[in-house]
């Protein structure tokens, strides 16, 4: 009876882990709902700058109030952009540090079964976070491009080849955050799978009292 | 004193098994709030864990705009107002002096030796717009025109028309490599250059701004010796009546001949011709102020 008792005990002690682990991630997937939101909003601004500049290019240099107009309008997206970002790498890395604690959780599990799903779980957010990581890095460095472009405009420091060549470079890593963000969203739908996967271990010691 | 009473071997029994039925219960119980979780998680992960949405759509190059292209306009307008104050300055100290301006296109070849023997030999000096790949091929002969003070310009590289003119920055990167190749045979770096058939039609405003930005000066000329088309002495008359007409007009000439074996062949009557005249020839520098074709609307780009 004892014995069958401490049995009883090992299964609680699991349990107790699991629902630690669910708090952590309920917690961690709050802070993910700011970046999400966030993420959009930059989404659009960013959209609006892109038109912006589309409407400068059409200008001629004789347009000098018009031309000054956009040039600063310009900026104001960058420097709206640079404040989601940062607020937007901000909620991330909360969410990251907050799902992360599952760690310790994780090394206190005695079901191998939770135990493997739940480091299914770690892994995949582990390669999230280095991918974002990326995104945000390329994403200020191609913003400094776009101050840069301004900035020059507004100067009237004119090189052609040099304006031309800070949007190619924008162009380009254009590119490769759209490659990065297509890789955390596959990583984002793991999660979500590995995240289903985990709780139905945690359901699967438990006996059945449906039969 | 009542006896305590002891449980008998059916109440231990009983006791054990109500005991493990309790424990039993209590984690089912457990276990129906974690299903009961599991569900509310699967459906709190539907609704947060969204993917990121992002647009790749490049943006258009700033060469290929309207402002660009007003730019270039511009600043052209700008430094040909400039070019034209600044070469009627110089025109009037080359017409007190007297001044011509001698200069050889697509060289050096095997017959340019002869041809500065022939230009010493009547002191007068000239201007050699050279092609890289003859600068490689005749190395000695460069070094020799340096060393005696005969001026040292560019010619760009392939000499044909839908290679140099096939892109914007296509003049300026022939004109680089050339200017290159004449450094590291003579130590000198030149910003003179002058466009494979001039610089009429097909050097565009884009590609004139490209090599003003690098500082080359584009030389044309006003008078054209037809030394390429005549192919025989003919060739001296002509120049010499068009060298009458610049006169005439108060404009200095700046003579467009070529490093070619019937040319150095009759260069002595025209040497002789301009000596006559006390004509004072001079070459072209970084600092002479460029004769220019200005575009005026005819610069197109090559088919």
């Amino acid at each position: 009876m004892i014995a069958f008792s401490f049995i009883l005990n090992g299964c609680q002690s699991s349990s107790k882990q699991v629902t630690k682990i669910e708090k952590v991630m309920d917690k961690a997937t709050e802070l993910e709902k700011e970046f999400s939101t966030t993420q959009l909003e930059l989404l659009e601004t960013r959209e609006n700058a892109r038109l912006l500049y589309y409407d400068l290019i059409n200008l001629t240099i004789s347009d000098k109030d018009l031309l000054h107009q956009k040039i600063e309008d310009g900026k104001t997206y960058v420097t709206k952009q640079q404040q989601l970002l940062d607020q937007a790498e901000e909620s991330f890395n909360k969410a990251y540090n907050t799902s992360s604690k599952i760690e310790k959780s994780i090394k206190k599990m005695k079901d191998d079964a939770q135990k493997n799903e739940a480091t299914k779980l770690l892994t995949v957010m582990k390669e999230r976070k280095i991918l974002m990581d990326t995104f945000f890095k390329d994403y200020h460095e191609t913003l400094q491009l776009q101050k840069t472009f301004y900035q020059q405009l507004e100067d009237e420091k004119i090189d052609i080849g040099s304006l031309n060549q800070q949007i190619l470079e924008i162009n380009m890593r254009t590119q490769e955050m759209g490659k990065i963000i297509e890789e955390f969203n596959q990583y984002t739908r793991q999660y979500i799978e590995a995240e289903q996967d985990f709780y139905r271990a945690s359901e699967s010691d438990e006996p059945n009292y449906d039969a | 004193m009542r006896s305590r009473k002891r449980l008998n071997r059916r109440g231990k029994i009983a006791v054990s098994v109500l005991f493990i039925v309790l424990i039993v219960l209590i984690s089912g119980l457990f276990g129906d709030n974690q299903k009961k979780l599991a569900k509310e998680k699967d459906n709190q992960a539907e609704n947060t864990m969204a993917v990121i949405p992002f647009s790749v759509e490049p943006l258009v190059a700033f060469t290929d705009s309207t402002l660009s292209r007003s730019i270039i306009e511009s600043t052209n307008e700008k430094s040909e107002v400039t070019r034209k104050k600044e070469y009627a300055k110089q025109n009037k100290i080359d017409q007190k002096e007297n001044a011509i301006y001698l200069t050889f296109d697509d060289g050096p070849t095997n017959v340019t030796d002869e041809l500065l023997d022939i230009l010493s030999d009547y002191h007068m000096n000239a201007t050699f717009f050279m092609v890289g790949p003859n600068i490689k091929q005749y190395p000695e002969v460069v070094k020799r025109m340096h060393e005696e003070g005969f001026g040292l310009a560019l010619h760009g590289m392939t000499h044909d028309v839908y290679k140099i003119y096939r892109n914007e920055t296509a003049p300026l990167e022939e004109m680089l490599e050339n200017q290159e190749i004449l450094s590291e045979v003579t130590g000198m770096s030149t910003e003179v250059i002058r466009l494979p058939y001039g610089s009429i039609p097909y050097l565009t405003e884009g590609m004139r701004y490209m090599l003003a930005q690098y500082n080359f000066k584009i030389w044309d000329w006003n008078v054209d010796s037809l030394d390429w088309k005549l192919n025989n002495k003919s060739y001296v008359q002509h120049t010499i009546q068009e060298i009458e007409e610049m006169k005439q007009k108060g404009l200095t000439p700046v003579i467009l001949l070529h490093d070619r074996q019937e040319t150095v062949k009759h260069l002595p009557k025209l040497l002789s011709y301009l000596k006559e005249q006390g004509y004072k020839t001079k070459i072209l520098t970084n600092d002479s102020p460029p004769l220019t074709f200005p575009c005026e609307g005819r610069c197109r780009p090559v088919k």
